[in-house]
């Protein structure tokens, strides 16, 4: 295997495929994606519910199989590594999920939900050593030393997604592949994690896959964009330059309902589209 | 933007000469704690008239839902509520549970936010939406899956008589809300609660729900309450708007008037973090810091003033509570330094 090069992007997916089985016959969710996500940089992946952006990115993570393509991490092809090739891989790539409630442990404390991966992939020294770096953690994302006796059930939606910001920092990962990490939380609360994941990106220089349905959302934080309907990605584009200028129709009808205009109903579609142009 | 008024369906003015159809008066709700009883909601008065919508808007925690729940007599166990909630020359709070059941689902319905849950799994789509008919009307089975499917029809779902041979999990999200919305309005009700009916949905979908809405309660001139966190969402689709903060009406007012002249620093602030399409990237977004108190641990004063621009430093905001005054009477705030009105 070749050397990577600085220059190659962090991720680089090419003609993947994803299928699922059924009675009768596998199903394909993710049709022959390609994309890259650069080093330091953010690709938005946006669709609707049941485009497969979710399905792709755990595929690129080796949770689902994929039944073809290939995908390189920092120059190494990932598909096709047993579980033990993975295990030191798995560090370099986390994950932060849509719903924080659910994707937190509510019977452990936060000491222990951030602590766990420290300790597994053996990064600290004894307990005291693991505490010392949580705390340093929790501050990091914007809570207390203090809440780490605290159990999830305490804290609001923001700051549970704030714990699972921090068990995804704990391991110093390159890639992060956020999966709607606000859509959960409230319009208020949004931008707050926003800007607290494009402060990490700054100060840590990680590379982010961020999937995402809002294209507001997606403009504000992305560097390129994705745009996926039906297992395929209908169009790629820096994030300007596809909201300005969008191509595929799809694109189009998602940055209409972005744009909170009438257009996306159909009802009204025909006398609204002329004062949306405007 | 595009004025309200432009939108606003026709037969607004002469429904509101006839006076609201709903009327919302010092509505407290409160929950027992091992401790002492916590008040989520303070003491908050509105009114919602036929072939309006009125928006409810908050954050997470600011009791806007329980505002909703106490409204359909559908506290969790344990909570109290006082004040009045006059229907139709009934104050349904003073409703023994036995007469609320048959106010509830006929006069008074609901759509929830996740269509999943609301839906029961083994029933059919069509003897969901007809099984208010038939307990309220005491419509008979055949008669109520007509009318079940008819109104299947005018809330946009293709092939209805397909459709309500189905069952939910055989249906996208953005249907199942639509046959939510069937069934809650299968009585042609005066008010529809609408709590959070778009947030589990994609943004395409949010939309046509939203415009669907907004043409039952033309259709059917009834009142709708849309709860919601997203004050982006309600534009140019609310009439009237009641911004809650803390289990307090901030301020309310027509809804053009409050998003052009926002007079409350926390309604401006809730503008000012609606996601954009319009901002480019870089920079910091902008945000309310910190979050809404917890009921127990609610600040003295005026409750936002910790997250106010303006009011967190002076005296008068931390030590005297601002009253919001009288519902129905305009644009209303409850602020101590409102921002000048350009």
């Amino acid at each position: 295997m070749s050397k990577p090069s600085q220059n190659e992007p962090l991720l680089v997916v090419r003609d993947l495929c994803t299928s699922f089985p059924s009675a009768g016959g596998p199903i394909p969710i993710v049709r022959s994606v390609s994309l890259d996500v650069h080093r330091g940089k953010t690709l938005g992946l946006v669709g609707e519910s049941g485009s497969g952006k979710s399905t792709l990115a755990r595929t690129v993570l080796g949770l689902i199989p994929a039944s073809g393509g290939s995908v390189r991490f920092d120059g190494q092809e990932l598909l096709g590594l047993t579980p033990r090739q993975w295990r030191p891989l798995r560090r370099r790539m986390q994950m932060v999920f849509q719903d924080p409630a659910a994707s937190l442990n509510p019977r452990m404390t936060v000491a222990a939900i951030i602590g766990e991966g420290l300790r597994v992939h053996g990064l600290c020294d004894g307990r005291a050593d693991s505490e010392k770096r949580v705390a340093g953690l929790l501050e990091r994302v914007g809570l207390r030393s203090s809440d780490l006796p605290r159990h999830p059930h305490e804290f609001s939606g923001g700051q549970k997604q704030r714990i699972g910001i921090a068990r995804a920092l704990a391991v110093e990962p390159e890639l992060i592949v956020c999966d709607e990490p606000v859509s959960a939380l409230d319009v208020s609360i949004q931008s707050q994690i926003l800007n607290l994941l494009s402060d990490l990106q700054d100060e840590l220089g990680l590379s982010y896959l961020f999937i995402a349905h809002d294209l507001a959302v997606v403009r504000a934080f992305c560097d390129d964009v994705a745009v996926m309907q039906r297992g395929e990605v209908v169009e790629q584009a820096d994030a300007d330059t596809l909201v300005e200028h969008p191509q595929h129709p799809y694109t189009q009808t998602l940055l209409r309902a972005a744009g909170g205009g009438l257009g996306a109903s159909e009802q009204v579609s025909k006398s609204a589209s002329k004062q949306v142009s405007k | 933007m595009r004025r309200m008024s432009d939108l606003a369906p026709a037969s607004v003015e002469t429904e509101s000469a006839a006076g609201p159809v709903c009327r919302v008066r010092d509505l407290r709700v409160a929950i027992r704690t091992p401790g002492e009883a916590v008040e989520i909601v303070c003491g908050v008065s509105f009114d919602l008239h036929a072939g309006r919508t009125t928006a409810l808007v908050g954050e997470s925690g600011s009791g806007k839902s329980m505002t909703g729940l106490a409204m359909l007599g559908l506290l969790p166990r344990g909570a109290l509520r006082a004040g009045q909630i006059l229907l139709a020359g009934r104050d349904l709070a003073a409703l023994p549970e036995s007469d609320m059941r048959q106010v509830r689902g006929d006069r008074v319905a609901v759509v929830f936010q996740e269509p999943m849950t609301a839906l029961n799994p083994v029933l059919s789509i069509g003897q969901q939406v007809a099984e208010p008919l038939c307990i309220h009307r005491k419509t008979s089975r055949r008669a109520a899956e007509a009318a079940a499917i008819e109104m299947l029809g005018r809330v946009g779902l293709p092939d209805p008589r397909r459709v309500a041979g189905q069952y939910p999990h055989q249906l996208s999200g953005g249907m199942r809300q639509r046959v939510c919305i069937a069934m809650a309005l299968i009585c042609h009700p005066d008010v529809l609660i609408a709590d959070e009916p778009t947030t589990a949905l994609d943004a395409t979908t949010q939309l046509q729900i939203l415009d669907l809405l907004r043409q039952l309660q033309t259709d059917f001139g009834m009142a709708v309450l849309l709860i919601t966190h997203d004050l982006s969402l309600v534009r140019q689709r609310a009439d009237w708007i009641e911004i809650m903060y803390a289990g307090r009406l901030v301020e309310q007012g027509p809804a053009g008037e409050i998003l052009r002249h926002a007079a409350h620093p926390y309604t401006a602030a809730l503008l000012e973090v609606a996601p954009d399409l319009a901002r480019p990237r870089g920079g910091r977004l902008p945000v309310i810091a910190g979050d809404v108190p917890q009921p127990y641990d609610r600040p003295p004063g005026c409750a936002f003033h910790p997250r106010c621009e303006t009011g967190r430093d002076l005296p008068q905001c931390r030590s005297e509570t601002p009253e919001i005054g009288p519902a129905g009477q305009g644009h209303r705030w409850a602020c101590w330094h409102p921002r000048s009105r350009g």
